[in-house]
């Protein structure tokens, strides 16, 4: 029963194959057509397409690299920048100190000339002043000598007598001795 | 006209015929009419200068002497012994503006004491 019932579902199931439509000729036809298609495709296609792909894979890579090696030089840059401008802060920093010092120094420069300027102008009229004193007592001076020099002449013309004219004249003759 | 002849030789000439006794007033007539005559009339004055050092040299001495008043006889015996002269000849001059004191000109010297010069000096002495 069990031969039977195999036999009967062995047939059955090469009916079922039949009546799905499937050829063992035609499927063993269309897996070699499948074979060298594939072939085909190995031999001919793939290669292309491994190529281009091995390609857009370096360019890619050399794409990173290329960013790295960017990424590196800005970097680098950045560092740089950075250096520069500290140094640039530093030299800022030393204009700023130098002008502040030449600043101090100009300023001193300017009190000192102005202090001697000023001892000057003092001492100029310190000057002025002393010669003015001194005109003034030789102008003093030669008023007083006129005026004791009228005042004599005139006391002396009115007091000399003959008697005091002679004892002038015996001291006159005794000084021409 | 007359050959030129020096001051110092015209002034010798006067001084001797004058102490030899001539009058005075006749040799110094003939002394003018000499400068006249030779046109030397401008040297009248350095001829008098002349005539009375040549007498000074001769022992006769004229003083010019200038007082404010007039000297006394004690004053006058001093100018004599100061002159020093055996024969002083003053030639007084008063002045009042001299004030007092005395200025003596002799031949070739001159001193002046008078208050004058003094004050004179005095307002000279100016700085």
């Amino acid at each position: 029963m069990v031969t039977q019932f195999a036999s009967a579902q062995t047939e059955e199931k090469a009916d079922i194959l039949t009546s799905l439509g499937i050829d063992w000729t035609l499927l063993g036809l269309q897996l070699v057509a499948f074979l060298i298609l594939v072939w085909l495709l190995g031999k001919f296609v793939y290669p292309v397409f491994l190529k281009i792909v091995d390609e857009r894979q370096a360019k890619v890579e050399e794409g990173v690299k290329a960013a790295e090696n960017a990424e590196k030089k800005a970097g680098e840059a950045q560092a740089k920048i950075e250096e520069s401008l500290k140094t640039a802060r530093s030299e800022a920093a030393d204009i700023v100190s130098t002008a502040k010092a030449e600043a101090t120094r100009m300023i001193e420069k300017a009190e000192t000339d102005a202090k001697k300027r000023s001892d000057r102008i003092v001492a100029e009229a310190h000057e002025s002043l002393e010669k003015d004193v001194i005109a003034a007592r030789k102008a003093l001076h030669n008023e007083t000598l006129n005026l004791v020099a009228q005042a004599t002449e005139k006391v002396v013309g009115k007091t000399v007598s003959s008697k005091v004219d002679e004892s002038l004249i015996s001291a006159a003759v005794k000084e021409a001795k | 006209m007359p050959a030129r002849l020096s001051r110092r030789k015209l002034a010798g000439y006067a001084v001797a015929k004058i102490l030899s006794g001539s009058p005075k007033k006749a040799v110094i007539q003939e002394l003018a009419a000499y400068l006249v005559d030779t046109g030397r009339t401008r040297e009248t004055e350095l001829v008098v200068r002349d005539l009375e050092e040549a007498l000074a040299a001769r022992g006769v001495v004229i003083a010019n002497v200038v007082t404010a008043h007039p000297l006394t006889a004690s004053a006058k015996a001093e100018v004599e012994k100061l002159a020093g002269a055996k024969d002083l000849q003053l030639r007084e001059t008063v002045d009042p503006e001299v004030l007092g004191g005395i200025r003596i000109e002799l031949p070739g010297q001159r001193f002046d004491g008078t208050i004058r010069r003094k004050l004179n000096a005095l307002k000279a002495n100016k700085v």
